[in-house]
C-alpha cells in the first residue's frame, strides 16, 4: 500500500445496510498520520476503507491496532466487527481485553461476560474475567469461577493464586496460604504468588516463612506464568517493530542473559538498521562476553547514527579500559558526562583511571559525585575511602568504608582490614582491634587464609602498640 | 474567646494570653453563587471560575518535538497565605524551554503576545461576603523567577510566622524566604539547594525540634543532550517512560534554627533506597509519635521511611506492604495521599497511577502494616484514567472524607498530530458513603468536571473561606482551574489554625482531632504536602454534618505534648495556640 492510498481514507461512509448504520464510524486519519502508520497497519486500513462491511478486515485491523497498543482504535474496530458478526466468540473477547487494557474495567467484565455466552470454556476468557471481577470486589462469582476452573483444570496457577485473592479478603488466610502453595507448586516462578503468600504469612505472623517468600518475590518479580491463548497469539505475532525486540532484548539482558538478548537486539536491527540504541545495548553485551571486536563495531555505529546517547560514550569508555587504552576510556567517561552529568557509573570508572594516575582531587571530585547519584554504591565509598586513607585523611575515610560493610560478600573482610588501618591511624585502637578481628574471622569464613594470616599480624601489632604505655 | 484575623502580626504574638482564638468566617448564605443557577437543575458541586476571578495563568511546557519528559510531568502549585491577611493566596508553577538558546516561540505551543515567562504570584482580594478576586503580584513579591518548574512547597523553615516557598525545578530548586512584609528574598547558601530533577518536596519536622526540615524528591537523570527518542509502538515519537531513565536519590535537609539547611541524607540512612520520585507524603504511620517520610516512584517500588526517633529512618516499603501492589507489581505512582479516611484513628495512604493499572487503597492496621484493599471500597469499578494530583478531603462536610484526582495521560492514547497534545482526560471526583464504598460523583459535580485536559497538580484549600474545600488544578500545557465549591458550606463545618510554640510555628504534623457528641472522634493532621507538586492550606478542615458544636478538640503537637480545648462551636476557623489547651492524657 503505497501513499497513493491516503485521500481514500477520507471518504465518508454511506451504507445502505440498516446494520451498518449501527456500527461506530471509521475514526478518519489525516494525510500525514497515513504517511508515518507502519505499513502493516496501512494495509489493514486499506482493506477496511475497500470494505468498510467486512467482518475480517475490520477485525484484522482491530487486532493490528491491538497489536500496536492502540486500544482506543482496536476498541471501534472490535466493535464493528462484533456488530457485523454477533454471535462470534472471538471479537466480544478482543474487545473485552482492550477495554480493561483502557481502564474500562466495568466494561470490559459485561463484554467478556457476554463471550463467555458464545464460548463458556475458553480457559484465558474465565481467567480474565475472574481477574476483573476480583479487582472490583465481585467476590463471589470471581470464586464461582476459579472453582469452575479448577474442577476442569487443576493445573491453572492463576486459578489457585487467583482463589487464594478470593480467601485473602475474606480473612481466611490458611486457605489462602494453601492455594498460594498450590500455585507456586505448579509455577514455582510465579512472582505475584510469592508476594501474596508472603503478605499472608505476614498477616499470621509466620515471619520465617514471609521472609522465604519475600526473597523468592523479590527473585521472581514481574514474572508469572502464560495461559495458553491461541487467540492473543495471533494478536502478538503482528507485533513485529523494532522497539518490541529491543525491549524484549533489554529484558533479558536485565536477567544476565546476553546471548538470547543478543538475538533481539539482532532482530530489532533487522527490523531498524539506523536503530543507535540497539547498537549501543549490542555492543555492551558483546563486551560482556568479551567479544570485543563485535563490540568496537557496534559502538562505532551506534557512535555514528547518535553521537548523544551517553551509554554510548560510556560503553567506549568500558571498551577502551579493557583494551588497556586509559586514556582514551577517561575521554569516553567525559563525554558520557558531559550528556549526562548524573551518570555513577561514568563518575566511578572515570575517578578509578584518575586515581591511577595520580591525579588525586580530580578523582576524589569523581567518586563523590559517583557516591552523590548512587548513595550505595560501594565499590565507590571503597575507591574514595582508599584514596583518603592514601592522602592521611583518615577520618574521612572511616565512614566511606563502613559504607562497604552494609553488604557482606568475599570483599567485606578486605574493606574491613581498611577501616581498621584507619581506626589505628586515628589512634583508636579498640575499634582498630575490633574491625581487624571481626575481618579475620570473615576471612577465614570466606576461605581467605592468606588475609586471615595478615590479619592476625595487624592484631598482633595493634595489640602490643596498645601495651605500650 | 478572642477573634482573629488570619495570622498573628510578625513578632506580636500574644502567646501566652489566648486560649482559644477565634476567627468567625462569614456563613455559607453570604457567599454568591458565581453562575446563575436554574433552580429544576441540581447545585453542581463545583463551579470553575479561574479566569473568572483573575487567575489568568496558562502552563507553557516548551515542547516542540523532542519529547523532553520534563515537558509532560509539570507543573504544582500552592495555596497559601503569604500576605498574612486570612486568606489563601495562589502560587503558580511554570515552565520555559528545556533547551538553552531556544526561545518559546519555537516551540508548538508558542505564547501570544504580551507573555511574560516565569511563576506567578496572585493575591487573594476576597473581600469577606462579597466578590472573589485575585491580583498578579509576582514583580511585587519578588517570587517571578524563571526557571524549568515542577513543584512547589510550603512551610514556615524560620518560624517567623508567615510562609516560606521552596520551588522545586528541573534545574537549581529555590527557597523563598518570606520577608512579612508580602515580599520574599531567594535564599541562596541556605544549604537546601539541589540542581538535580526535582519534582515534589515537603516540609516536615523529622527530628522534633521545634523546626521545619525539607524533604525532596528527585526524578531520573533526563538531560537535554541525552534525550533518549522513545517512540509508542506505532513508531510514533512519544515521551519515554520511567525505564528510559536512572533514578536519583532523594534528599533529606535538616533545619538548624532557620538560618542553615545540612544534608543529612546519608547520615538519616535515606540513601539506601530510591526510584523515580514523583510523590511525597509526611505522617506517623505506625503511630509511634515520630513523623515518617512516603515517596510516590514511577514504576519502582515505593519507599515508606519509618522514623527511628534518633535521626535516621528505616525503609520498610517492602516489610509494610506499601511498595507493591496486591499482585507484587511496583505501580507508576504519581500522586499520594494519606489520611484516617476510614476514622479508625490510623493514617491510610491512597495514590494514583495510570489508566492500565489501578490507583491504589493501601489501609493502615494502625502499627504500620498496610493491605492494598483498593478493590474493596469501589474504586476500581469506574473508568480508570492516569491520576495525578489527589487527595481526601471531605467535600459535603459530612464528616467523611472523599476523594479527588486530576487525571491527564503520559502517553498519547488516540492518532492525533502530536502537536494536538492528545493527552487530555477528565478528573474525578468520589463520595465517601460512609458503608465502605466509594461512589463516583463527576457526572453530579457540573462543567467543572466535564473539562478534557492534562490536569497534573491538585490543591486543595478553603479559597473562599466559607468553610468548605476548594481546588486548584493545574493543567499541563493549559490554563490553571479553580474548582470553587458550591455545596460544602450547607453542612456544618470547622477549621483549625495552628500556633506552634515549643512545635514549628504552623503545627506542621500535628494530630488534631475533634470529639463529637456521640460519635467517632475525627482525626486530621496539619500538613500542606501530599498530592502531586502541591502545597494545600496549611489549615485543618472538619466537616461536621449536622452538628453545630462539637464536644472538644484534641491536638497531639509534634513537639509531644497534648492539649483539649472543650465545647467549641461549628462554622468558624479557630486559632490554636500550643500551650493555651488543657494539658491532655489520651
Amino acid at each position: 500500500m503505497g501513499r497513493w492510498a491516503a485521500p481514500a481514507v477520507f471518504f465518508l461512509l454511506v451504507s445502505s445496510d440498516l446494520r451498518a448504520q449501527d456500527l461506530p464510524p471509521i475514526p478518519q486519519l489525516l494525510p500525514r498520520q497515513w504517511e508515518i502508520l507502519d505499513p502493516k497497519l496501512q494495509q489493514a486500513y486499506a482493506r477496511v476503507m475497500e470494505s468498510p462491511n467486512d467482518v475480517e478486515s475490520n477485525g484484522r485491523l482491530a487486532m493490528t491496532f491491538h497489536a500496536f497498543d492502540q486500544f482506543e482504535l482496536a476498541a471501534v474496530f472490535y466493535q464493528r466487527s462484533d456488530l457485523l458478526q454477533s454471535g462470534t466468540f472471538r471479537w466480544p473477547y478482543y474487545l473485552g481485553i482492550v477495554r480493561g487494557a483502557e481502564g474500562k474495567t466495568s466494561e470490559a467484565i459485561g463484554i467478556l461476560r457476554k463471550a463467555r455466552t458464545v464460548d463458556p470454556d475458553y480457559l484465558p476468557a474465565r481467567v480474565r474475567l475472574a481477574e476483573l471481577l476480583l479487582a472490583t470486589h465481585n467476590q463471589e462469582e470471581a470464586k464461582t469461577i476459579y472453582q469452575q476452573v479448577l474442577k476442569q483444570h487443576p493445573d491453572c496457577s492463576q486459578a489457585h493464586y487467583g482463589m487464594g485473592r478470593v480467601q485473602s479478603s475474606g480473612g481466611q488466610w490458611q486457605a489462602a496460604i494453601q492455594s498460594y502453595r498450590r500455585a507456586l507448586t505448579l509455577s514455582p516462578g510465579f512472582g505475584a504468588a510469592h508476594y501474596a503468600l508472603a503478605t499472608a504469612c505476614r498477616q499470621l505472623g509466620m515471619l520465617d516463612q514471609y521472609q522465604e517468600n519475600i526473597r523468592l518475590f523479590q527473585q521472581n518479580r514481574g514474572r508469572s506464568p502464560q495461559l495458553d491463548d491461541p487467540l492473543l497469539k495471533t494478536v502478538a505475532a503482528l507485533r513485529s517493530h523494532a522497539e518490541y525486540y529491543f525491549k524484549e532484548g533489554l529484558r533479558l539482558q536485565a536477567e544476565g542473559r546476553f546471548e538470547p538478548a543478543i538475538v533481539e537486539y539482532q532482530r530489532a536491527l533487522k527490523e531498524d538498521p539506523n536503530y543507535a540504541r540497539a547498537h549501543a545495548n549490542l555492543c555492551l553485551a558483546q563486551l560482556l562476553l568479551k567479544r570485543l571486536d563485535q563490540a568496537e563495531h557496534h559502538c562505532q555505529l551506534a557512535l555514528k547514527l547518535d553521537p548523544d546517547i551517553h551509554e554510548i560514550r560510556h560503553n567506549l569508555g568500558l571498551l577502551r579500559r579493557l583494551q588497556g587504552r586509559n586514556r582514551e576510556a577517561a575521554d569516553a567517561f567525559r563525554e558520557a558526562l558531559e550528556i549526562d552529568p548524573f551518570y555513577a557509573e561514568s563518575h566511578y570508572l572515570l575517578g578509578a583511571i584518575l586515581a591511577q594516575e595520580e591525579r588525586l582531587k580530580s578523582a576524589e571530585h569523581h567518586f563523590r559525585q559517583a557516591i552523590e547519584n548512587q548513595p550505595d554504591y560501594r565499590t565507590a565509598h571503597f575507591q574514595l575511602g582508599l584514596l583518603l586513607q592514601k592522602q592521611g585523611r583518615d577520618a574521612e575515610a572511616v565512614p566511606h568504608f563502613r559504607k562497604t560493610l552494609t553488604v557482606e560478600d568475599e570483599r567485606t573482610p578486605v574493606y574491613q582490614y581498611l577501616l581498621a588501618h584507619s581506626y589505628a591511624r586515628l589512634g583508636d585502637l579498640d575499634k582498630a582491634v575490633e574491625s581487624a578481628a571481626q575481618a579475620r574471622e570473615k576471612a577465614l569464613s570466606v576461605g581467605k587464609g592468606k588475609l586471615a594470616a595478615d590479619l592476625e599480624r595487624f592484631l598482633q601489632q595493634l595489640r602490643q602498640a596498645g601495651e605500650r604505655p | 474567646m478572642k477573634e482573629l484575623a488570619g495570622f498573628p502580626a510578625r513578632g506580636a504574638c500574644p502567646r501566652p494570653v489566648a486560649r482559644l482564638l477565634v476567627t468567625l468566617l462569614w456563613g455559607a448564605s453570604a457567599w454568591p453563587s458565581l453562575g446563575a443557577q436554574d433552580p429544576a437543575t441540581p447545585t453542581p458541586l463545583f463551579s470553575e471560575v479561574a479566569f473568572q476571578v483573575g487567575l489568568d495563568f496558562k502552563h507553557f511546557n516548551g515542547a516542540g518535538g523532542n519529547f523532553y519528559i520534563p515537558e509532560i510531568v509539570g507543573s504544582g502549585a500552592a495555596l497559601l497565605d503569604y500576605d498574612g491577611d486570612g486568606d489563601l493566596d495562589v502560587y503558580l508553577v511554570q515552565g520555559t524551554m528545556l533547551e538553552p538558546g531556544k526561545s518559546p516561540s519555537q516551540s508548538w505551543f508558542a505564547p501570544g503576545p504580551g507573555w511574560r515567562p516565569g511563576h506567578r504570584l496572585y493575591r487573594n482580594e476576597l473581600i469577606p461576603g462579597g466578590s472573589l478576586k485575585f491580583r498578579e503580584v509576582t514583580a511585587e513579591a519578588g517570587v517571578g523567577s524563571v526557571s524549568y518548574g515542577m513543584g512547589v512547597a510550603v512551610g514556615d523553615y524560620d518560624n517567623d510566622g508567615d510562609p516560606d516557598l521552596y520551588l522545586t525545578n528541573y534545574g537549581p530548586n529555590i527557597l523563598y524566604r518570606n520577608n512579612g512584609d508580602a515580599t520574599f528574598t531567594p535564599m541562596e547558601g541556605m544549604g537546601a539547594e539541589d540542581s538535580r530533577w526535582t519534582t515534589s518536596a515537603a516540609f516536615l519536622d523529622y527530628d522534633r525540634d521545634g523546626d521545619l526540615d525539607l524533604f525532596m524528591t528527585n526524578y531520573g537523570n533526563f538531560t537535554v543532550k541525552g534525550n533518549n527518542p522513545c517512540h509508542n509502538k506505532m513508531g510514533l515519537r512519544d515521551y519515554c517512560g520511567p525505564s528510559g531513565y536512572r533514578p536519583i536519590p532523594d534528599r533529606l535537609f535538616r533545619n538548624e534554627r532557620g538560618r542553615q539547611f545540612v544534608d543529612v541524607t546519608e547520615d538519616a540512612g535515606l540513601g539506601a533506597a530510591f526510584g523515580t520520585g514523583l510523590g511525597v507524603i509526611c505522617a506517623d504511620f505506625n503511630g509511634d509519635g515520630w513523623p515518617d517520610i512516603y515517596v510516590a516512584n514511577d514504576r519502582t517500588p515505593n519507599q515508606l521511611w519509618l522514623n527511628r526517633g534518633d535521626g535516621s529512618f528505616e525503609e520498610a516499603g517492602l516489610f509494610s506492604g506499601t511498595a507493591f501492589n496486591v499482585d507484587g507489581n511496583a505501580e507508576a505512582s504519581m500522586g499520594v495521599t494519606a489520611a484516617d479516611f476510614n476514622n479508625d484513628g490510623s493514617e491510610d495512604l491512597f495514590m494514583t497511577h495510570l489508566t492500565e493499572e489501578t490507583h491504589t487503597l493501601y489501609l493502615n492496621d494502625g502499627a504500620g502494616g498496610f493491605a492494598d484493599q483498593t478493590s474493596r471500597f469501589g474504586l476500581t469499578r469506574v473508568d480508570n484514567y492516569t491520576g495525578f494530583g489527589t487527595r481526601w478531603f471531605d467535600y459535603d462536610n459530612d464528616g467523611l472524607l472523599d476523594l479527588f484526582m486530576a487525571n491527564g495521560a503520559v502517553r498519547m492514547t488516540r492518532l492525533a498530530e502530536p502537536a494536538d497534545y492528545a493527552y487530555d482526560q477528565i478528573n474525578q471526583l468520589f463520595h465517601n458513603d460512609g458503608d465502605g464504598n466509594y461512589r463516583e460523583t463527576t457526572a453530579e459535580s457540573g462543567a467543572a468536571l466535564q473539562l478534557s485536559e492534562v490536569s497534573r497538580g491538585a490543591a486543595f484549600g478553603d479559597i473562599d473561606n466559607d468553610g468548605d474545600v476548594d481546588i486548584l488544578v493545574t493543567n499541563n500545557n493549559g490554563p490553571v482551574r479553580l474548582l470553587l465549591n458550591q455545596i460544602g458550606s450547607r453542612n456544618h463545618w470547622l477549621q483549625i489554625q495552628l500556633e506552634g510554640v515549643k512545635s514549628n510555628r504552623y503545627g506542621v504534623g500535628a494530630r488534631v482531632g475533634v470529639q463529637r457528641h456521640g460519635k467517632k472522634t475525627l482525626w486530621r493532621r496539619a500538613h500542606t504536602d501530599g498530592s502531586y507538586l502541591n502545597a494545600n492550606d496549611h489549615r485543618v478542615h472538619f466537616g461536621l454534618g449536622g452538628d453545630q458544636k462539637v464536644t472538644a478538640v484534641i491536638v497531639h503537637w509534634p513537639g509531644g505534648s497534648s492539649e483539649i480545648w472543650e465545647g467549641v462551636e461549628a462554622d468558624r476557623l479557630v486559632t490554636l495556640q500550643e500551650g493555651s489547651g488543657t494539658p491532655w492524657k489520651p
